[in-house]
């Protein structure tokens, strides 16, 4: 009875300590970027910038450094995860947005800029003013 | 080994990298035809000074936000190559001074450039992959794809269809003219050709190890063979395999992959050299 109690205990941590842990497994990703080395990656996230649309509805998992910045004006808050070379003499960064259900709180709920992060997303366009962008929409991101 | 064959599996499953692998096969092919007349007509340090103007005209294309910057490189880079073998012995500035003048001239102009004029938030990250390549060879575009095998071809079609002509250029420049030959616009063509070759080697290598490419090769295969048809024939050979080495190991171990298909290439040289010196003791 006390180990089946542990082992719902020790369930129950694992599911509350990462929110998005259950809906990370459950995504279907089309492109995994995580089994690639960094400059595979790289490539990768410079070929996805450089024809977003063709990439545009689809689940892309990536790892890389966290990295944050707010426009001054609005106060609105950006995320992005950061890509460096081989010769780590060049970064790439793919913008993305958290699932909105999660209701994460910039910085208390996002890990340290620079600390190491998986990201789950689809790749969608979004426009602001007469610029258009591109991030993973609909985020998971696991610390 | 499984691990690894399943990984080189994975890899070749993108685009990027089949392209890379055909445009870097390609490049080296262009770049091994030229190297033995290069190295035989001690032109070697051209494509050196070539590819630091390449680089100046990189800048130029990026400061005028030209995104399909290819055609400007090979245009200004073409002039040059025109104007450092045209000029001759009438020139007031002549040979390696001319050379060295333009190459220092146009990797300072480039840097300043894109110092002032730049746009881009990692300068250092676009000046790096000019200058070594960095990935530059697997994010390639549709149309540099296309313009790289269009220019390849004509590249190798014209060394096949002129061979006899730059044969004989290559030995002895003054009996070629005695016999009839046009030196000068078979020096004229080497030399755009030369430049074609450097603007499409700057996707594989960058415009610093370029030299790498079309030197290594050849001395490699002077090493053994002694006629021109072989020795050209061994360069192209050894030229294709180190760069089809050097992009899969770059590939699977992460390394930039400019620097290690010059590794590839120094390794061969180094045992063609060991290999010349244990035959003639044979």
């Amino acid at each position: 009875m006390k180990k089946t109690r542990r082992i719902i205990l020790l369930f129950a941590l694992v599911i509350f300590a990462c929110p998005s842990f259950s809906a990370f497994a459950a995504q279907k990703v089309d492109l995994d970027l995580t089994k690639l080395n960094s400059m595979m990656t790289y490539s990768s996230v410079m070929n996805i910038l450089m024809d977003p649309d063709k990439y545009l509805g689809k689940t892309i998992k990536i790892q890389g450094l966290f990295d944050s910045a707010q426009d001054p004006d609005t106060g609105t808050d950006y995320f992005a995860v950061a890509i460096m070379d081989a010769a780590a003499c060049c970064a790439m960064g793919l913008d993305f947005s958290p699932k909105k259900e999660y209701n994460y709180k910039f910085p208390e709920d996002f890990p340290e800029i620079g600390a190491k992060i998986t990201v789950v997303g689809r790749l969608e366009k979004y426009s602001e003013g007469d610029d258009i962008y591109y991030q993973l929409a609909e985020a998971d991101m696991f610390k | 080994m499984t691990e690894l064959l399943e990984k080189i599996i994975l890899y070749w499953q993108f685009p990027f990298v089949r392209n890379a692998i055909v445009v870097g096969v390609l490049i080296s092919l262009c770049s091994s035809l030229l190297g033995v007349t290069l190295v035989l007509n001690r032109f070697s340090f051209i494509g050196d000074g070539l590819s630091h103007v390449a680089f100046g005209a990189m800048a130029i294309a990026a400061v005028l936000n030209i995104t399909n910057d290819m055609p400007v490189v090979l245009v200004i880079t073409v002039f040059c190559a025109v104007l450092l073998l045209r000029t001759g012995n009438n020139a007031v500035i002549k040979g390696d001074a001319a050379v060295a003048m333009l190459s220092v001239g146009s990797l300072a102009v480039g840097y300043l450039l894109m110092n002032i004029f730049s746009t881009s938030s990692n300068l250092s990250g676009d000046v790096c992959a000019t200058l070594f390549g960095s990935t530059s060879i697997l994010t390639l575009t549709e149309n540099e794809v296309s313009f790289s095998v269009i220019l390849s071809l004509v590249v190798v079609l014209t060394f096949v269809f002129f061979y006899n002509k730059i044969f004989a250029i290559t030995f002895d420049e003054d009996f070629a003219r005695a016999t009839g030959i046009k030196a000068d616009v078979y020096n004229l063509l080497t030399a755009v050709i030369v430049a074609v070759v450097i603007v499409l080697a700057m996707n594989l290598v960058g415009s610093l190890l370029i030299s790498a490419l079309i030197i290594f090769p050849a001395l490699s295969a002077m090493r053994i063979f002694k006629s021109f048809k072989s020795v050209t024939i061994c360069s192209v050979i050894i030229s294709v395999f180190c760069a089809l080495l050097g992009m899969i190991i770059s590939i699977l171990a992460g390394t930039p992959v400019g620097s290690t298909i010059v590794a590839a290439d120094m390794l061969t040289f180094g045992a063609f050299f060991i290999f010349e010196k244990f035959s003639r003791r044979f």
